[in-house]
């Protein structure tokens, strides 16, 4: 195996919860819980889970959006918590796209600055070169340079995205944090941005670290899968090893509630898990997902299961796992 | 699929504009269906296709910026909706016609507990006592299933989850027995385990109570689950219509077939690149001559760049609205990169 390009080493990120400024009760809400992952180089690693599984705190981490409280994020084999200069190198190699394109381009700013910013804020070129990588990052994110001197508001939310996507290779970065990039999009667009993502990967050989809600964007782009439940890892797995046959239940809850476009299908067995996601301040005891789990017994709501490795490639966090 | 014989409500050229100082847009443009008792029909369609300024329109909750044509009709139980007085109007909404958003948080009110938020509209409509109200309440959540409903009239709604509050929203808009129950986007703000939970809770009250439903949503998934009838709309038209097993097998508007191409699929392996329809929505200002698809469709001949297609039958229970139907119909969806 190759030394991975970005290894997360047993991340934590807990939040104090108390009620008011002196009544710190010790109470903490553990959003993400020791999570382990390596990312290889030309890989993409999706991350799914539902609300408040801790997947998209865990890509800010990546990005160093957000300090964890404990482990490591190493880095082609440098730490990202060390402070300084090498950190302002490294951060370079990461990026991010964002879900929401309206709310992170500058409104005040034209297309063409805010392609611009991360070459300027890093002193990389002169204006006239900058000027240049603008319109190269223009026209392979499928725009023209003419869309340069335009402002965000004329874009629609697709081509906004692609500013978006533009603005992150600009540092031409090795790792790339999409978080939910195409879940603001109709779905006509949603599949230009997915065949755009992949073709740029194709083009410069990155790595992504694709966060979704929506299964079928993240078995359409991925690699492997990571399924996430309240701040924990569930399952991993190549990506269509995972669709075949999934080992966790909640992985295959999650599988099954997904509607399908095709109405002969539409009175299949389906599981249908009852109860709501638990509050992530007050996680049940045991198995986090025992609460909804069809298979959960009394060991589930006593001891946590590990996160075990199955086969090649294949890791399962559950008893008795199908 | 109970058929269109006995329609609930019948919409008929239904045509909005708005005003502007750059020109006029027309959110609606001209169109007509029926929703059958008992029936469920899907709205489908992108971001400004109009899909929502219909739904308002026959709650009669559009902004006032809205106008609509004269010969715009929206007949409900033989009255049309749209000549209606505010005070009769008051009367439909809520009791006979009613309808659940996409962010149930936005539409409850913060302030005061569920139950009385549910009893309103069945006082208000039934003249029956809070007490009375009560009980009819507490059924109405436990057919939503909320587990405990005795004791959840006293919750304000940000003590429950976002699955839960949509679940009160259906409870409320059920509150008075309603015909035809518009529900937009009911889920899309919802998780995946909860929003299959809240299809099937709609789905058995449709079972239970006869109920017509107008679904509107994005997620061709949704449509496939839900629907008996699915209505494709685009720029403020409908381009495709048809009972959604025809439908899905074999869509005739080249725009259906690009929206369900471009769906990446859950089973089997995963396609190396997907379907894309080139190109956006054109800006509903400067609208195409002919066809508003013309622009991106692969099929787009001298004939669709002049002149509008009209929305004509196309077999049982089939309308489109396409030049090229037969030649469609003889060949595969051809994929695009």
């Amino acid at each position: 195996m190759p030394e991975p390009l970005i290894s997360i080493k047993d991340v934590k990120k807990h939040y104090p919860i108390g009620s008011g400024l002196f009544s710190k009760k010790g109470k903490w809400l553990k959003a993400v819980d020791g999570i382990s992952l390596d990312v290889h180089r030309g890989e993409t690693v999706g991350l799914v889970g539902e609300s408040g599984c801790g997947k998209s705190t865990l890509g800010r981490m990546v990005v160093g959006l957000l300090e964890p409280t404990s482990g490591e994020v190493v880095f082609e084999g440098n730490s990202l918590l060390s402070k300084g200069r090498n950190k302002r190198d490294l951060g370079k190699k990461i990026q991010m796209v964002f879900q929401d394109p309206y709310s992170s381009l500058n409104p005040r700013m034209n297309v063409a600055n805010i392609i611009a910013e991360p070459l300027v804020l890093h002193k990389i070129g002169t204006s006239s070169e900058r000027k240049k990588r603008v319109d190269e990052l223009l026209e392979k994110v499928g725009l023209t340079s003419a869309h340069g001197s335009r402002y965000p508001e004329e874009f629609s939310g697709g081509q906004r995205q692609r500013i978006g996507i533009a603005r992150a290779l600009a540092l031409n970065p090795s790792l790339i944090v999409c978080d939910e990039p195409v879940s603001a999009l109709d779905v006509s667009i949603q599949a230009q941005i997915l065949n755009l993502l992949k073709e740029i990967q194709e083009d410069m050989g990155l790595s992504y670290i694709f966060i979704a809600h929506g299964l079928q964007a993240v078995k359409h782009i991925s690699d492997r899968i990571v399924v996430m439940y309240l701040g924990k890892v569930m399952e991993i797995s190549e990506t269509d090893q995972l669709f075949e046959q999934p080992l966790h239940p909640y992985t295959e809850a999650l599988i099954s509630a997904v509607p399908e476009p095709d109405p002969t299908v539409r009175n299949r067995e389906r599981i249908l898990l009852s109860g709501d996601l638990p509050n992530p301040a007050n996680p049940p005891l045991g198995c986090r997902f025992s609460t909804r789990c069809p298979l959960a017994d009394e060991r589930c709501r006593l001891e946590e299961p590990p996160l075990e490795q199955v086969s090649e490639g294949r890791w399962v966090a559950c008893f008795y796992h199908g | 699929m109970r058929g269109p014989n006995e329609p609930v409500l019948e919409v008929k050229n239904l045509c909005s504009y708005i005003p502007t100082s750059r020109g006029v847009i027309k959110p609606v443009n001209n169109i007509s269906f029926s929703i059958g008792a008992g029936e469920i029909v899907a709205l489908v369609g992108e971001s400004g296709s109009g899909k929502s300024v219909t739904a308002l329109s026959i709650m009669g909750l559009n902004s006032p910026s809205i106008k609509y044509e004269k010969d715009s009709v929206i007949s409900f139980k033989g009255e049309n909706l749209l000549k209606m007085k505010k005070r009769q109007m008051k009367k439909i909404r809520g009791n006979e016609i009613s309808m659940i958003f996409q962010d149930p948080m936005s539409s409850l009110n913060p302030l005061h507990p569920i139950g009385k938020q549910i009893a309103e509209p069945i006082q208000l409509h039934q003249g029956v006592s809070y007490q009375k109200a009560k009980e009819i309440v507490v059924n109405l959540l436990a057919k939503v299933g909320i587990p405990d409903p005795e004791n959840r009239l006293n919750d304000y709604p940000h003590q429950l989850s976002g699955g839960m509050r949509q679940r009160i929203m259906i409870a409320m808009a059920l509150a008075c027995n309603p015909s035809l129950l518009i529900a937009d986007e009911p889920t899309t703000a919802l998780d995946v385990t909860i929003q299959a939970q809240i299809l099937n809770v709609m789905r058995d009250l449709q079972k239970d109570t006869g109920i017509s439903i107008l679904i509107i949503t994005h997620d061709l998934g949704v449509v496939a689950e839900m629907a008996d009838r699915v209505l494709v709309m685009y720029c403020g038209e409908i381009v495709e219509e048809g009972d959604v097993y025809s439908l899905f097998k074999n869509p005739q508007h080249p725009y259906t077939k690009g929206l369900l191409a471009s769906v990446p699929k859950l089973r089997g392996a995963s396609e190396k690149l997907l379907h894309t329809i080139p190109g956006a929505v054109p800006n509903p200002l400067e609208l195409p001559k002919g066809c508003n698809f013309s622009g991106r469709c692969s099929y787009a001949t001298e004939k669709c760049l002049t002149e509008a297609p009209n929305l004509v039958e196309t077999g049982k229970d089939r309308r489109a609205a396409c030049w090229h139907i037969v030649d469609l119909q003889t060949e595969e969806v051809t994929v695009h990169a």
